[in-house]
Parts: structure tokens; sequence; C-alpha cells
């Protein structure tokens, strides 16, 4: 869409009425957060007496005493910094070995011939597009049995999955790239691993960077997984909800607003730094399935 | 001569085996995860309708079918069961009837290059990266009830009309609060659903849209002649993912009613058995059964949907 079309009038003026209606969408999209983002720096009292006002003067008193606000679990008492710093950790972590693993199982079936290819592919498949409810409960049992309950090693073992989406992907474009460049390194003596770990990742890394970029903002985001396995050590989206519930029963408001944007702002910097690379893959040719 | 074919063979077969060797470690532990993760606690649900946790051994115990008897029962008999079934079923309109058809207006006048779509686009990116706590808690507190700005918008709008205007409260009781839920989901899935969308539009060659536009047709011919039968295939997968948030919907009613139970769904009765670790057998059952009526009529509308325009590859 580079080159400038030219619409009728009447053409015009819809395409006006629907801009419309698009900056009201995207106001209130907007709307709360920056709310939040100007009474994060009020006193409590100024938010009470008028929530439309500006603050009287820019204080960062709410931020710094976000971090006096603790979750006590039986591991002991975390605040923000900690859930911060772990969910780095776990997120780094979960993504690393997910992105790798998918790379490597994507690689193997989609360049080598071998017995159960065609069927572990329709497996994987069928797992993204089957819904089925009710696993939970097993799931938590062998966790449960397997002593992975309430560690982060059995957390990442369960974000270690990796016929998902990354696989599909990757698998698409392995299958795609040409095979001169394996043969070539095959002839002067290099083995399988060398060619995939010299050749293929190299070749493959900006998508497996966008792949990664994606993944690791849901994990970032997952509330579910570590809300039921990890309950001693709150990641930052588990535990932003505990301290914002806090916050909120004792009054505490422009600190609540102060933990939202904190909890925002690493996401959004991600968000803005890599955007294009993020908007151009989120979904990959638009999720045909 | 019949040597050096020996030493080749040879040579061929300790590459053959390097490579089984090669292929062997690469999936290893792929495979070994799914096999546990997916297979086995697949499995493991079934056996596990079939049990009960006795107290008495510590233990699940075989209880034969007194899951499946319990969930009929309740299904008859217990008014809690059939509106956590109902407020489910409720999110497939919303999702597929609703959100995806206002999110494939709303790409397709994005890709018309409507002024400022590049902005749009970006604004529209927040509810597919930001926190789904952080979503809600921004949603519930916009509509708080003492203290949310919606409550000025509101009092000032229809003060203009009713001096004695009262705000209703949003979250108070139920049809109203399930209502808003479905209000939160149109907010953010709109946004999800556009890049979803704009992802597929954009893939469109743009001869294929030139021709329509030389023959000088309009938005609207152009959007259901051209437009929807090219990006079809993620129309019926978007319509599908509508479909299964009957069975996955819980964050929504978890954070946005936190202390209410009449919001509940399918997926949040699981996830709280199992957080709470209680019933986790007969959840099981429950989930089991649902997606035995389910999933044929997900993949018989999958296969009919499929079959409204050929797929054309382009």
């Amino acid at each position: 869409m580079k080159a400038h079309r030219f619409y009728s009038t009447p053409a015009k003026v819809a395409l006006w009425v629907i801009f419309g209606i698009f900056s009201v969408y995207a106001f209130t999209l907007l709307f709360p957060f920056a709310w939040m983002f100007v009474n994060s720096f009020k006193s409590n009292q100024e938010f009470f007496t008028n929530i439309w006002a500006l603050p009287e003067s820019f204080s960062f008193r709410n931020y710094s005493n976000v971090i006096s606000y603790n979750m006590n679990t039986a591991s002991g008492s975390f605040n923000i910094v900690h859930m911060f710093l772990l969910s780095v950790g776990i997120t780094l972590a979960a993504t690393f070995i997910n992105t790798m693993l998918s790379a490597m199982a994507a690689y193997v079936i989609a360049r080598y011939k071998f017995k159960g290819r065609n069927l572990l592919y329709s497996i994987a498949l069928f797992t993204l597009i089957m819904p089925i409810v009710g696993t939970l409960p097993a799931q938590f049992r062998l966790m449960q049995n397997l002593g992975l309950y309430n560690t982060i090693f059995g957390l990442l073992i369960l974000y270690s999955g990796s016929f998902g989406f990354t696989f599909f992907i990757m698998h698409g474009y392995f299958k795609n790239i040409s095979p001169t460049y394996a043969e070539a390194a095959f002839v002067d003596g290099a083995s399988d691993f060398q060619v995939f770990m010299k050749i293929m990742l190299p070749m493959a890394k900006p998508i497996m960077i966008s792949l990664a970029i994606i993944y690791g903002i849901g994990i970032w985001n997952d509330y579910i997984t570590p809300s039921i396995y990890l309950k001693n050590y709150p990641t930052l989206a588990v535990g932003i909800r505990y301290l914002t519930q806090t916050m909120v029963s004792t009054g505490a408001y422009a600190e609540m607003f102060a933990t939202m944007i904190i909890s925002i702002v690493p996401i959004l910097a991600i968000f803005i730094a890599f955007r294009n690379t993020i908007m151009e893959n989120m979904v990959a040719g638009g999720l045909k399935g | 001569m019949e040597k050096s074919i020996e030493v080749k063979k040879k040579r061929i077969l300790k590459k053959k085996t390097k490579q089984r060797i090669f292929i062997i470690l690469m999936l290893a532990y792929p495979v070994l995860q799914f096999l546990l993760f997916f297979g086995y606690v697949n499995f493991d649900t079934i056996t596990l309708t079939f049990q009960k946790f006795s107290w008495t051994e510590g233990r699940y115990v075989y209880s034969g079918f007194d899951n499946y008897i319990m969930f009929f029962d309740r299904i008859f008999n217990d008014p809690w069961t059939r509106r956590t079934i109902i407020n489910s079923l409720l999110y497939m309109p919303i999702n597929s009837l609703v959100i995806l058809p206002l999110s494939m207006a709303f790409s397709y006048f994005l890709f018309k290059k409507v002024p400022f779509s590049g902005f749009f686009r970006v604004v529209y990116f927040l509810p597919s990266i930001l926190p789904i706590v952080v979503m809600t808690m921004a949603f519930s507190f916009t509509f708080d009830s003492n203290l949310g700005p919606v409550n000025d918008i509101y009092k000032w709008f229809f003060g203009m009309f009713d001096s004695n205007v009262i705000v209703p409260s949003w979250f108070g009781s139920y049809p109203t609060k399930q209502m808003m839920i479905f209000v939160y989901g149109i907010w953010v899935g709109l946004g999800f659903n556009i890049i979803l969308m704009t992802a597929a539009i954009t893939r469109i060659p743009e001869e294929l849209m030139e021709y329509g536009q030389l023959e000088g047709i309009g938005f609207f011919r152009e959007f259901t002649t051209v437009v929807i039968p090219l990006i079809w295939p993620t129309v019926v997968t978007t319509f599908i993912l509508g479909m299964t948030s009957v069975f996955t919907a819980l964050l929504q009613p978890l954070f946005l009613t936190p202390t209410s139970g009449d919001t509940n769904t399918i997926a949040l009765a699981i996830y709280n058995s199992v957080l709470q670790n209680q019933n986790i057998a007969y959840m099981a059952t429950f989930g089991i059964i649902l997606s035995i009526f389910g999933l044929p009529i997900i993949l018989l509308t999958r296969n009919t949907l499929n079959k409204f325009f050929t797929e054309v590859e382009y």
C-alpha cells in the first residue's frame, strides 16, 4: 500500500466517519492508563479530593513506597523487586529453552526423513487445534507425583513443550531454506550437529529472535500456570494482583496506580524497541490454520 | 574394486548410524516432554474420572461411574452447575458473532489507510501485550462505583436529562456484572482480533485488490467479494477460537468479579478446584464430558465453514 489512492467524495466522508469510530476506541484503550499515570503522582488525599485534577507537584513517593509492600508465602516475603527479578529469570530461561527445543524438533522433522516424522507433525497439529478441557487436574496430579509442584524447575519443564506455535513457524522456515548450504558443509566433512549449530541456527537467528520475543511476552504475562504451580514464589504477573488488592483494601489508591504503571513499563519498553518485529510476526501470516 | 565398494558401504552405514543418533538426540527431550505432559496427562485424565480421593487411605481409589452420575445429577438438579455452563456458552456468540465481524471491518479500514492508521495499529496492539491482570484492573477501576472516572462521565451525561441520576453498580448484581465481563471481552478482544485480521489482510497481493479497484467497486463490495474470501482461513480459525473460548474463558471472570460465584465458567471451576486441590477428579469428569459434547460441534463447524470458499493459494 505505498501508492496513494484517490477516493471519491462519499468514500472520503465514510473514511472520516470511520476515523471517528477508530479514535473513540483508541481513546478508551489509552485513557485508563493515562488517567492512572497522572494519578500515580498524586498523594492519596489529592486523589480523593478530585480524581480529575493534575497533581499539585510531581512526586515519585508512591513509586518508592511500592517497595514496602510484601507478599508473604511459605517460602518468605517478596516485594515487587523480588517479583520482577524472578519474572525476568523465568522468562529468559523459559524462552531460551522453548525456542531452542522447538527449533531442534522443527529442524529434524523438516529436514530429515525417518519413520514417524509425519505422525509427529500431525499429532502436533492436532494438539494445536483440539481444545481438551479437564486435563488440568491430571497435570496437577502428575506435577505433584514427580515432585515438581511448587518448584521453578517444574515450571520450566511445563513451559518447555516444544510443539507449539514456535515449532510450526520454524518448521515452515527450515522446510523452505535451500539445501545447498548444508550439502556443501557435509561434503567438507561437517557432522549433522555442526551443520545445525554453525549453519542453520545462525541463518534462523532473526526469525528465532522474533518468535522468542512473542513467546517471552506470553510467559511474562502468564498468570494461570505460576499461580497454580509456583504458589510460594510469586512472579510479577501473580504478585501484582496480590499487591494491588492489598493496596485497594487499605485505600492506598495512588500507590496502586504507581504499581500498575511499574508493571507495564518493561513490556511497553520491549514493545517500543521491537515493535516492527513484534507487529510483523505476532501472528505470522495471519494465523493460517 | 570390491574392496572400495565395501568401504563405501561401510561409510554410508556409519553415516546413517550417526544421522540416526543425531535425530534421536535432537528429538529425545521434545518427544518425552510431549508424551508425559500431553499423552500421559490425557490418559490419566480418563483414569481420574473413574476415581475419587479416599481420605481414609490418603490416595485415589476406583469409584466406577460415580463422577459421571454426579455430573448428570447436577446438570438436572444444581442451578450452580447450569449457570456455569450457560455463562460459558455465552462467550461463543460474543467472540464469534460480535467481536469477529467488528474486528474484520476495523481491519479492513485500517488497511484502507484511514487517517493515522499507523498510530491506531500500535494502540490496538496494547491488549495483546499487556498482562490481563493489568487490563482487567484498569477496566474495573474505570468503572469503580465510588472513584471510577466513568461515574462522573455518566452523571454528567445523563444528568442533562435527569437531575436525580443514579450510577448503576457495574459489578454489583448478576446480569449486569456478566454483561460487564462481556463488555470487557469486546474491549480487549477487538484489539486482539484486529491484529490477527490485519496480518491476514496485509498478505493479500496488491494486484488482487487493484483489480477490484479498476472495476470501480465500493468499500462494501470490495470487502465482501474480495477481502473476505481471501482471508477466509483466518476468519475460520478465529471463529473456532471464539467457540473454544467456551472451554477456556477463565481469567476475565476471575479478575473482574473475584468474589462472585455467579459469573463462574467451566474453566474457572476447574482452575479453582485445582488451586484448592478439591474435587479434582469430579472436575476432570466435568471437563471431559463437556469436551465429548463440544469437540464434534467444533469440528463440524470448522469443516462446514471451510467449505464456504475454496481455499486460494496466493
